[in-house]
């Protein structure tokens, strides 16, 4: 697994460019060649009440976003990454998961709006994409805001690698988590590793827990160690989703990486999965490798 | 002994004070039918003008605020009726609401849904014969499954199958024809006029039985100048088909249950009477209650059970069916005040036009004129409500309908056939004509103008069988 080529959907909200830009520093992770979509969603030109088909209308639309792209890949090729584009008229999950299996891109980028405080930080779309995504989906959250203590503030993520936390559950996915993490050899500068062993657990097995937990985090880190990498590993007790937000936070941080289990739609409903949640409540952008 | 006789007359003086209210009620609907003037009527055909002209000539605008639109023509439909006749005008309204529009629309939204949950894969080769044979299924199931779900569920195979031809404009316009229209007027659940004709007391089967010949008349005519239509293009063209052939294939076959447990829930609301509920002093059938549940049950168990990549391969999306329901609120708050005009027959304003609406054909012609150009539910609806005020003026509704049945039943047939057929005379005749020139545009299958449709194809073709409909059965 390499990061060679990215999919970037885009809706060209607000900061749509910048986080194309920033995303540049995954050059040094080996990134070659950026993938462009745009879905125009049916309801925007199809099925006008009595009309039919607004084809005027999908032109506009398509020459819009033709013309951004254009734009974007003059910047892009200046940058010495190779780009291409598609503009597709459908519903947007299912045509991001398509043109992902077949330009075989090694991961999706996907955005989100701008966030009001108080409001989750993706929408059932992209919960939508990321139970269903067979490809790492990078959840990119290039300016969010929030309310602390009644104050609100705002957090840019201009970079990206630097310091990333890994969240294990150690289960398969998790293993698939950090074997990608060998792809930010290059800009990444420190790897924090993190188990949460759920305070529900009665004492005994807490301790046996966080003591196994202990040293197959030791192990783990020596190996990014023998890498290259500089790394330290945490066992909290606590409830997963919080402890992972809060320590991706004190750390200072740059992103979260996550394996994510592939919960079924009905059970990820109704219990929804920690790595969904983190991707959810994160200020950070969150990748999660299925 | 005493005990018991107080029970009997506490029970008396309940059903009498009942009848009271009942007959009062009525008294106050039928004095406000017989008082409200013709330009009440306004809105309804503000709402119906709309629907027509704003897609031809704001298309844009809209298909962003249709909602917004509806909701204007319903506000000052309802405000007016409110201020005025107080207690009687909300009564209407939730009679409306509660009666008509929850029933209409709960079942437009389970065939809707179950029908999207069936994918036809694979790859038919559009030569005439299979062409015709498709459109002949199509035609068949249609009253089974409702004209919207035979429509969704045939119209992209058969695209596909004609992806290779290059004259296949028309044969869309054929398929908007028979599956679109024609071939729902078996069934209520066929065509939603039928099914608000079923909500007022006309047996399921009736149609079926009383309409069946007009039908393989039509079908018959219109299949037939297909197939030679068609033929015609093929030789033309010379086009062979060389892409790669996929077996056919269905997916999400088991909906065919559900889509029979809707069709089967209708038939037992027609068939069981369980007695009567009062819902904010609507009065509604808890047959009728069990059967929309029972709709929204096979509907939900649709979705859960279908896996949603099927809906996917079908292009599935909520959107035309939450536009059907945001318009047709406002069509049925508008239609208030002209189906009242029409219950109170020669008492009402609508005199002279009750009083011209003499013959059967008078009635084809009517209903089929007015549902070409305006939604044909409410325009069977108000010719239903024409004809029971025209011949049993001041007759309730549950006796009336029996009666038109039994006394007149070639008007219903006339007013069935003229509110089905028609249609398919423009694009915004039914519901799914637009759906389907949406599909097939956006497939690259250009369409013609609204009216182009209606000159080439509708006053050529459908016109001529239409006359031959009326010399043959409304003569």
């Amino acid at each position: 697994m390499a990061i060679h080529k990215i999919l970037f959907p885009t809706k060209f909200r607000e900061l749509s460019f910048d986080a194309l830009s920033a995303l540049l520093e995954l050059k040094e992770a080996g990134l070659e060649e950026v993938v462009l979509l745009h879905v125009i969603e049916r309801e925007q030109v199809g099925f006008v009440p009595y009309g039919g088909y607004l084809k005027e209308e999908e032109e506009r639309l398509r020459d819009i976003a033709r013309l951004k792209f254009e734009e974007w890949q003059q910047f892009l090729e200046r940058k010495g990454i190779k780009s291409k584009f598609h503009i597709l008229v459908g519903n947007p999950v299912p045509k991001i998961l398509a043109v992902a299996e077949e330009d075989n891109v090694d991961l999706i980028v996907a955005g989100r709006k701008k966030r009001q405080a108080l409001e989750r930080y993706i929408g059932s779309s992209m919960l939508d994409l990321l139970q269903r995504s067979k490809k790492p989906v990078l959840v990119f959250k290039y300016m969010c805001y929030d309310i602390e203590k009644g104050r609100e503030f705002c957090v840019v993520n201009q970079q990206l690698c630097e310091h990333l936390l890994l969240a294990t559950d150690f289960s398969e996915s998790s293993e698939r988590a950090f074997r990608f993490l060998e792809n930010f050899k290059g800009p990444a500068k420190k790897i924090t590793l993190l188990h949460v062993v759920s305070e529900d657990l009665g004492k005994p097995a807490l301790e046996k827990e966080a003591s196994e937990a202990k040293a197959k985090l030791s192990e783990f880190s020596q190996k990014l160690q023998q890498k290259g990498f500089t790394s330290q590993y945490y066992v909290h007790i606590g409830k997963p989703v919080q402890e992972i937000l809060k320590i991706s936070q004190e750390y200072e941080t740059n992103m979260v990486l996550m394996g994510t289990t592939g919960k079924g739609r009905w059970r990820a409903l109704w219990l929804g999965s920690v790595s969904q949640r983190v991707a959810e409540f994160s200020h950070l952008p969150v990748l999660l490798v299925p | 002994m005493k005990k018991k006789a107080m029970v009997l007359s506490g029970l008396l003086v309940m059903v009498l004070v009942g009848v009271a209210f009942a007959a009062e009620e009525k008294s106050e609907l039928m004095k406000m039918a017989e008082s409200l003037p013709l330009w009440s009527t306004i809105p309804f055909a503000g709402i119906l003008l709309s629907i027509a002209l704003f897609p031809l000539f704001a298309p844009r605008f809209w298909h962003h605020h249709f909602g917004k639109v509806s909701a204007f023509w319903a506000i000052i439909t309802i405000i007016p009726m409110l201020a005025v006749y107080k207690h009687a005008g909300l009564h209407e309204f939730l009679h409306i609401f509660i009666g008509d529009y929850f029933p209409f629309i709960i079942l437009l939204w389970g065939l809707f849904t179950v029908a999207g949950n069936i994918y036809l894969k694979g790859t038919l080769v559009g030569t005439p014969w299979i062409n015709t044979g498709w459109l002949a299924v199509g035609t068949g199931i249609a009253s089974w499954m409702g004209t919207t779900g035979a429509a969704m569920l045939m119209i992209r195979p058969f695209l596909r199958a004609n992806r290779y031809r290059k004259y296949r404009t028309f044969m869309v316009v054929f398929f908007i024809f028979l599956v679109c229209n024609i071939g729902g007027a078996l069934t209520p659940v066929g065509d939603p006029p039928l099914f608000i004709g079923f909500l007022h007391g006309v047996p399921f089967f009736w149609v079926t039985l009383k309409i069946l010949p007009h039908m393989l008349f039509v079908v018959g005519c219109v299949l037939a100048i297909y197939f030679v239509m068609d033929l015609y293009y093929y030789k033309k063209e010379g086009a062979v088909f060389t892409g790669e052939k996929e077996p056919l294939g269905l997916e999400g076959w088991y909906n065919f249950i559900f889509l029979a447990g809707i069709v089967g829930s209708v038939i037992f609301s027609g068939i069981v009477k369980l007695g009567e509920v009062n819902i904010l002093g609507v009065h509604r059938t808890i047959e009728s209650l069990i059967r929309d549940g029972f709709i929204i049950l096979m509907g939900i168990l649709s979705l859960v059970i279908t896996p949603r990549e099927v809906r996917e391969a079908n292009e599935f999306t909520w959107f035309p069916i939450k536009e059907v329901a945001y318009l047709f609120a406002g069509i049925f708050a508008a239609m208030a005040p002209c189906l009242l005009i029409l219950e109170a027959g020669e008492k009402g304003a609508a005199a002279p036009l009750m009083r011209a609406m003499e013959h059967p054909y008078h009635y084809f012609w009517a209903t089929g004129i007015l549902s070409s150009f305006l939604d044909n539910t409410p325009t069977y609806y108000t010719f239903f409500t024409s004809a029971l005020g025209k011949f049993f003026t001041g007759v309730p509704e549950p006796q009336a309908v029996p009666m038109l049945l039994s006394q007149k039943p070639i008007f219903l047939k006339a007013i069935s056939a003229g509110a089905v057929f028609f249609g398919a005379n423009t694009y915004i005749g039914n519901a799914p004509n637009f759906m389907v020139r949406s599909i097939s545009e956006e497939a690259g299958t250009p369409m013609p103008s609204f009216f182009g449709y209606m000159l080439k194809y509708s006053c050529t073709i459908l016109i001529p069988v239409f006359i031959l409909v009326t010399l043959i059965f409304f003569h």
